[in-house]
């Protein structure tokens, strides 16, 4: 067996122990646990436990990041009033403008470009969405509003195109599905409304 | 919402998001800190009261922080690793007159505010005199001094 015996005296174990002490491991790359904590012995009669403690640092790293990242979707709109929120529906020359995201008793507004047709423009809320919003103001103000098998009418005087904008207000949170007409062209809303 | 659920769901995400934001030494709080205290504090009050001003209602949230703040503090009694976990533990940053940067540094500690303490609590000159500085659970910098 002597032909088996690595000149320096290494065998294979060694040299597999050898190679991984002189990785770099991944964390110091990553500067996640660069920097050596001290690990000492005191007369202090005290509760330090310094694995803990180390615990603690890296889970607030984690958390760090979380709060970063829950500013940059408050950004982009994921809690409401931004780009992920809006959006804007059309179909045959109308066009609605809703919010996807909305927050409880934060007030929010749709917008609605149509073609009148007769001289009017009629719109159709539904139960679900009456239940959920609340409508604080309608811009312009509508000449009829009625029940209609429990959805709300409201009907406007307009010749050619007109812009309506209905001031809502979340009355409860959770999602809502539903569909909203104007004239004859009916929007599926996608919604949800945060507590 | 119920009243209830929003004093809950405050308190908890206050408690973690202090925990996280970590523990700073009390003597390094500045005024800015103060005001910023205040700014949280009155965003906080809109969202636990919302449109809800009636007696009751403050009765109500009044009791929910107060008995949240009760439950946390007899489960910390009788499980030791949660007080752990929500308050942290103290932590040694000199040691017999070095100090540890790296438990310094991520505690954002720095040694002139450990010298603070040092001269305010014994009236210490330098590094050397100090046996032990701890970062307390409450923020604050104890100093132990050699005696002489």
């Amino acid at each position: 067996m002597a032909e088996d015996k690595h000149p320096l005296g290494l065998n294979d174990r060694s040299v597999f122990v050898y190679r991984h002490k002189n990785l770099t491991p991944v964390w110091t790359i990553c500067g996640v646990m660069k920097e050596e904590v001290e690990r000492i012995q005191t007369s202090l009669q005290i509760d330090e436990d310094i694995d803990l403690h180390m615990k603690s640092w890296r889970v607030q790293r984690v958390g760090w990041g979380h709060m970063v990242s829950f500013l940059l979707l408050a950004i982009l709109g994921l809690f409401g009033n931004g780009l992920l929120s809006e959006r804007t529906l059309g179909k045959g020359g109308t066009f609605l403008t809703y919010d996807r995201f909305t927050r409880f008793e934060n007030d929010t507004e749709m917008e609605i470009e149509a073609q009148s047709v007769n001289g009017k423009i009629s719109v159709v809320l539904p139960p679900d969405f009456c239940e959920r919003f609340k409508v604080e103001k309608i811009n312009p103000d509508p000449s009829v509003q009625k029940g209609d098998n429990g959805s709300t009418v409201y009907e406007f005087q307009a010749s050619g195109r007109a812009h309506l904008t209905l001031f809502l207000s979340p009355r409860s949170h959770g999602s809502l599905r539903c569909r909203v007409a104007v004239n004859e062209a009916e929007f599926e809303i996608v919604n949800f409304i945060y507590p | 919402m119920n009243p209830v659920y929003r004093g809950l769901s405050i308190y908890l995400f206050i408690l973690v998001l202090f925990r996280i934001m970590g523990k700073k030494s009390l003597s390094d709080a500045t005024t800015f800190d103060f005001v910023l205290l205040l700014i949280i504090s009155e965003v906080t009050q809109q969202a636990l009261v919302g449109q809800d001003f009636s007696i009751t209602g403050s009765f109500i949230l009044i009791t929910t922080l107060v008995t949240t703040d009760l439950v946390f503090s007899l489960l910390k009694e009788n499980f030791p690793f949660i007080g752990k976990a929500t308050e942290g533990l103290p932590l040694v940053i000199v040691n017999k007159g070095k100090p540890l940067t790296g438990r310094m540094r991520k505690t954002k500690v720095s040694e002139d505010d450990i010298m603070e303490s040092a001269r305010a609590s014994f009236g210490l000159e330098k590094m050397d005199d100090i046996k032990y500085a701890i970062l307390e659970k409450s923020g604050q910098i104890t100093i132990v001094p050699f005696s002489r």
